[in-house]
């Protein structure tokens, strides 16, 4: 995949910005800083609240899972086996799997179960951005598909954990909705 | 505080003012809203959340490893955090002085952000916070573990 850089400039700057370690983190924080308010009812708008809860949580335990596994397994990043032309900085940690892509993904299948649109949308967009990290060389395919694995995973998770955890979870919305921001 | 973090920071803040504003638009939430018209409070959302990305990416260059200046996974996490914190102050302050005489009548209590679909945010904190001072031991039990 990495062959096709410096044959489409413009594309190229495109792959750049959206590889980021900030872009499409932020946009996935932003659609569920956007939900949080969203809701026609008391009912509607506590379901969001709790599968925004739910898409936090798995973004935190997606990294968690990243984190033991590349304790357990570490893969060279490809720019230091291979001849690659990098559209990005060189990363010092494993290859095996993709932090951003697994935190970013979990959100995205978190927001699914809230709103399915905005959740294929945000899906897609994790796509495009685990396409740009092996476009720009510092990702295998095989690294950011596992990662999205993963994400899924954990936020499936988190969601068939949270029905352990509900009553507190009203207990907090609750609270927060004292001070009108529930 | 670098100037990269703070740049981040910055990012953060106006993409979440905008997101805060399509979100209370969703929701109905006139209270939350600076513009009171729903589609200009849409289109102030938009350019917030177009602005925030074009700015920071414009003013520099932005992919940069953790130890050359650029931002761990974790100091991400806690400056997004702290950005949408400081853009929800703000949103509250801002809107409850544009929305002051909103909702100035009867509201029900504990309606939480349903609450500002009628009223502006500090008559309804100042609503919920009376009716609980005079019948916080009762209410205790019963809204939470009612």
């Amino acid at each position: 995949m990495n062959s096709g850089v410096g044959k489409a400039p413009l594309f190229d700057q495109l792959v750049r910005y959206l590889v980021s370690d900030y872009l499409v983190p932020v946009a996935a924080l932003m659609v569920l800083l956007g939900l949080w308010f969203a809701g026609n009812s008391a009912a509607e708008r506590l379901r969001i609240q709790i599968g925004v809860f739910v898409a936090l949580v798995a973004m935190g335990f997606s990294g968690l899972a990243v984190f033991i596994i590349t304790a357990l397994y570490s893969r060279p990043r490809p720019f230091l086996v291979h001849d690659v032309e990098l559209l990005f900085y060189r990363p010092t940690d494993a290859s095996f799997p993709s932090n951003p892509v697994a935190v970013t993904f979990a959100i995205a299948v978190g927001v699914w179960f809230i709103n399915r649109r905005l959740g294929l949308a945000l899906m897609a967009l994790v796509a495009a951005y685990a396409f740009a990290r092996v476009y720009s060389g510092v990702h295998y395919p095989l690294d950011v598909a596992a990662s999205m694995a993963i994400g899924a995973v954990v936020a499936l998770a988190v969601l068939w954990a949270e029905r352990l955890v509900r009553p507190i979870l009203k207990a907090a919305i609750r609270l927060a909705r004292l001070f009108c921001v529930a | 505080m670098s100037e990269f973090i703070f740049e981040y920071y910055v990012f953060v803040l106006l993409a979440a003012l905008g997101a805060i504003q399509l979100g209370a638009v969703a929701g109905k939430l006139k209270g939350l809203l600076v513009l009171r018209h729903p589609a200009a409070a849409v289109a102030l959302g938009v350019v917030f959340i177009a602005a925030a990305p074009v700015w920071f990416y414009s003013t520099g260059e932005r992919n940069i490893n953790d130890y050359e200046g650029g931002i761990t996974a974790n100091g991400q996490a806690l400056y997004a955090f702290l950005g949408c914190i400081t853009a929800l102050v703000s949103t509250l302050a801002v809107t409850s002085l544009i929305n002051f005489r909103m909702g100035r009548g009867a509201l029900p209590p504990f309606d939480g952000l349903h609450s500002l679909r009628e009223a502006s945010y500090v008559v309804a904190l100042s609503g919920n916070l009376t009716y609980w001072s005079k019948a916080w031991r009762k209410l205790t039990s019963n809204y939470f573990f009612g």
